[in-house]
């Protein structure tokens, strides 16, 4: 590596287009919106930049504050959900032999490459009342019945008259399934390439000295591997906080996140320093989640991601 | 030695990953409190074998007994086997302690316990003073007995090493050689290294299995696999060989006369393991460069003679490579202790030399 | 003793592939992320309005989105902002990926972060940022096809550059400096050097950065939301309005046509790769 006095021709020649696009089109434009959440609106379009706190303190209003923490409980939930099932998928593509390897990771990668608002929009299709999950459980609670009434127990409608379909979508449940799939790719991706990466005779070595598999994986696999698992979380988790689409598709009236209310303000609402303010209060909370995330993995070292 | 008292029994193990076979049909047996050695170049299969004796891969065919038990299908953990990886495998994340502790921990041994154990074992590879460091502060060597520890603390019946001193310098491979046979003998039990070094093999072991191929080539002790080799592979790769191809003339009894191209007529004993050895039969006819000697005049009677012209000597301080073209236009070469303190060389390039050796010196090889 | 002969090859206690539990979970995983998707596509043949039981098959509503003027223009623009925002922000992301190989200066560590920000900020804040940036500065809202996409373009180099900068950068992490060395050794300048030795070298980290490009821009759903104007609208964009409108066949159409291209798309590329053997391409952070 060289000191940038060296050549410094050849420096600025290579540093001076990317810089200026990250200045002038991203830190200018959040610089802006930094600056708008002190303003106040002054009739439809201007806004003047009085320094005033008053948007933030109505961003911390409870109304919004407990949007904001549903917001982190679901993202968080979500995240969760996408780490448990996630992880036994990084392990079994880790673990494949090679030509195995390549075909699940393209599997796994190509509902990534499709756009997240169609999967999305593909999800109400499973979870409506007349989509595939109520469909398929129809179908159990049918044969179920058959049963029933073939064992003789008909009459006394064990399971109901009918079947009642599930309300699994316009809720919380459908917004909490929406992010898990979008996001699932973003955590298994970091998850194995951890393990992957994890010397195997560790684990030859944990066997031999007698231990079984489950001690293998919490004394020796997930102690060297879990910073796979905070870059996977971290990856779900921001984006997640802000994906505004998911509960406008596939949530109710009562499953509003933070980023429908930012939305809001800068479309309907027209309140942008209000938007302002709760943007950056996004911000704030995802450099939280990356700080926190520094810290613990600064704290244990271990082996890098 | 008996199947009986063997320690480990290996019986027509087989193994194959997808087409290739890289154990076949392999049988021998080991003793108890022996330290034995699986001797071989890269790819014959002894790692193959190793894994498979700790459990790490399952035989398609054959069986594995370990102290009269059939562990052929036993999970690693099951095993009243230990061993020493190639790359130590030691945990990065826990302190030397941790490690050495590990195994002792997992069969739930009690606080009080492991801390002797542990103690003990460290004591015995002189780790004492490191009980508290991480691996990364740690040296090559330190690692490896780190390693070893772990898996002596838990008092296996044999000790699985996988190439141990592969990966050190050196002086180092030299103080460790000394230190693995040490420790065998204080430990007593059975240590398996698997190597590809012919010297730590034949300096460090009670017995050696040589394998080639897939295939156990000979088992013996060290001097009968160097002095007795039964194959032209054993031959070679065991030390330095002077090789060359005859033809058996005549049989008396026990001894064979072989006419070999620019030897003459050589009478030498019968090849080792073959009885049936009649005339017209094509043979080696080896022998080994320190049993060669080089004279300036006249042979001693009643030893193999040939003459020629020193063609390079290659300087080792304590002994000299000497290669011979003989006349007949084959090749021989001899080792030569510098027995003389001087800086002149004895011999030099272009001298024309006599080389002889005692005809019960030459080694009849049938395969 | 088992001397008898083995059928398969026994499973050994790290093929944790090969049992049966997990073998499950994965095909039940595999199952769940593709059923949704595997639905969408074929609802997209089903001769029903209203798309909720399946009536028959039929190619009518591909011909309706074929027809969609409005949805073949957007179509047309998201094409081409993919397009231009990948040739741009290739070009800017390798500039940085070397940059930042290459020199020591104060303050780097500053630069880098600087650098991920894009990557590591919700797309909300930054969609938003974007909007009120060019309503700010008074950019043009009329100008002709293709300059009226130019604020969306910007955008998306905005946020794709840095992650082709984190590809390429990975993939300079394994250049041997002795090259360089070497070239220059036999005379060439530095310009040659970087143009014949280290761009080769590069190519499949710059393939691999231009396609994430490519597919970061085409599926782009937040970003363009927001900095998208009536006349200027993409794909993904219009696909929402749709869908928030009514659930016909012709949103599955739309829907399938764009997740063919992705693949196809992605697929291309991935061949152009594949002769060096480099894993499909991801988001590393």
């Amino acid at each position: 590596m060289d000191n940038w006095r060296k050549n410094p021709v050849v420096f600025w020649l290579l540093n001076v287009p990317p810089t200026f696009w990250l200045v002038v089109f991203f830190i200018v434009p959040l610089t802006l919106i930094w600056v708008l959440s002190f303003g106040e609106k002054r009739g439809v379009i201007d806004i003047e930049i009085t320094w005033t706190l008053d948007n933030y303190i109505r961003a911390l209003d409870p109304l919004y504050l407990e949007i904001f923490w549903k917001s982190i409980w679901m993202a968080g939930l979500a995240t969760l959900a996408c780490l448990i099932v996630g992880y036994p998928i990084a392990f079994a593509i880790a673990f494949a032999p090679d030509r195995w390897k390549a075909l699940l990771l393209l599997g796994l990668m190509v509902p990534f490459w499709i756009n997240i608002l169609i999967r999305t929009y593909a999800l109400i299709a499973v979870f409506r009342t007349r989509g595939y999950v109520n469909f398929t459980l129809e179908w159990l609670w049918e044969r179920a019945n058959g049963l029933l009434s073939w064992i003789g127990l008909g009459d006394w409608h064990l399971l109901g008259m009918r079947y009642e379909p599930l309300e699994l979508l316009y809720n919380n449940f459908a917004v909490n399934m929406g992010i898990v799939y979008a996001f699932f790719p973003f955590m298994v991706l970091p998850l194995y390439a951890n393990i992957e990466k994890l010397d195997k005779s560790l684990m030859e070595a944990s066997l031999d000295l007698g231990a079984g598999h489950w001690r293998t994986f919490v004394s020796v696999v997930f102690p060297l591997t879990w910073h796979g698992a905070l870059s996977g979380i971290i990856i779900v988790f921001i984006p997640a906080l802000g994906a505004f689409f998911i509960p406008d598709l596939l949530g109710g009236t009562h499953s509003e996140l933070i980023g429908n209310v930012i939305e809001r303000q800068f479309k309907s609402a027209n309140d942008w320093p209000f938007g302002a303010a709760l943007s950056f209060l996004l911000m704030y909370a995802t450099f939280g989640a990356l700080a926190l995330r520094a810290l613990v993995a600064g704290r244990k070292p271990g082996l890098e991601v | 030695m008996s199947r009986d008292t063997a320690i480990i029994s290996v019986q027509g193990v087989t193994k194959r990953f997808g087409g290739v076979t890289a154990v076949d049909d392999v049988s021998f047996d080991i003793a108890p409190n022996e330290f034995f050695a699986l001797l071989g170049p890269s790819g014959c299969g002894k790692t193959t074998l190793l894994r498979m004796l700790a459990g790490f891969e399952t035989p398609n065919r054959g069986g594995i007994i370990i102290d009269g038990a059939d562990m052929t299908d036993v999970a690693p953990n099951r095993r009243p086997v230990n061993m020493v990886f190639q790359s130590y495998a030691v945990f990065p994340h826990m302190s030397v302690f941790d490690n050495v502790a590990y195994g002792l921990r997992v069969a739930r041994t009690s606080a009080a316990e492991v801390e002797t154990r542990v103690g003990e074992a460290l004591e015995m590879t002189q780790l004492g003073e490191l009980t508290e460091r991480k691996p990364d502060q740690l040296s090559g060597g330190q690692r490896q007995r780190v390693a070893l520890a772990r898996a002596l603390v838990k008092r296996p019946k044999v000790l699985l090493l996988d190439e141990p001193l592969s990966a050190l310098d050196a002086k180092l491979r030299e103080a460790m050689q000394l230190e693995l046979v040490r420790l065998q003998h204080s430990v007593g039990i059975t240590f398996i290294i698997v190597t590809h070094d012919q010297n730590e093999a034949l300096s460090m072991a009670d017995r050696i299995a040589v394998m080639d191929d897939g295939r156990v080539q000979q088992v013996a002790r060290p001097a009968e696999l160097y002095e007795f080799p039964n194959c032209r592979f054993v031959a070679d790769f065991i030390g330095k060989m002077n090789l060359f191809e005859g033809r058996v003339v005549d049989r008396r009894g026990a001894e064979l006369a072989v006419e070999v191209r620019g030897l003459g007529r050589i009478v030498a004993g019968p090849a080792p393991g073959e009885d049936a050895l009649e005339g017209g039969v094509e043979v080696g006819v080896a022998v080994r460069p320190e049993k060669v000697r080089l004279h300036r005049d006249a042979v001693p009677e009643g030893r193999v003679a040939a003459r020629g012209r020193i063609a390079q000597v290659a300087y080792f301080g304590g002994a000299s490579h000497v290669y011979l073209a003989l006349d007949s236009g084959q090749a021989i070469s001899a080792t030569l202790q510098n027995e003389a303190r001087s800086a002149d060389p004895a011999v030099n390039v272009g001298d024309e030399m006599w080389c002889s050796w005692n005809p019960r010196d030459t080694l009849i090889l049938t395969r | 003793m088992s001397l008898e002969h083995r059928g398969r090859a026994p499973i050994g206690p790290l093929e944790y592939t090969r049992r049966w539990w997990l073998r499950a979970i994965v095909a039940v995983t595999f199952a769940g992320l593709y059923a949704p998707i595997v639905t969408l596509v074929a609802f997209s043949f089903n001769d029903s309005k209203r798309n909720i039981v399946w009536r028959g098959f039929t190619f009518k509503y591909y011909e309706k989105a074929w027809h969609d003027d409005s949805l073949i223009d957007a179509f047309v623009n998201s094409l081409t902002i993919a397009v231009i925002n990948t040739g741009i922000s290739t070009v800017l992301g390798v500039l940085v990926a070397i940059f930042l190989w290459r020199f020591r200066f104060p303050a780097k560590p500053l630069y880098e972060g600087f650098m991920a920000l894009p990557i590591v900020i919700p797309e909300i804040c930054m969609g938003v940022a974007m909007m009120a940036f060019f309503a700010r500065i008074g950019w043009p809202t009329s100008m002709p096809w293709p300059l009226n996409l130019s604020s969306i373009i910007i955008a998306h180099v905005a946020f794709s550059f840095p992650f082709v900068a984190v590809i390429v950068r990975a993939r300079l992490v394994g250049f041997n400096r002795e090259l360089e060395d070497a070239s220059k050794d036999l005379g060439a300048g530095e310009w040659q050097t970087l143009r014949n030795i280290v761009l080769p070298y590069l190519r499949p980290g710059i393939i691999a950065g231009a396609l994430i490009a490519f597919t970061l821009s085409l599926d782009d759903f937040v970003i363009t939301f927001f900095t998208a104007g009536p006349s200027t609208i993409t794909l993904p964009v219009k696909i929402f309005s749709m869908v928030r409108f009514s659930v016909t066949p012709e949103v599955n159409a739309a829907s399938t046509v764009l997740i063919l291209i992705t693949v196809v798309a992605t697929a291309v590329m991935m061949r152009l790769q594949s002769p060096t053997g480099a894993k499909p391409p991801g988001p590393e952070n």
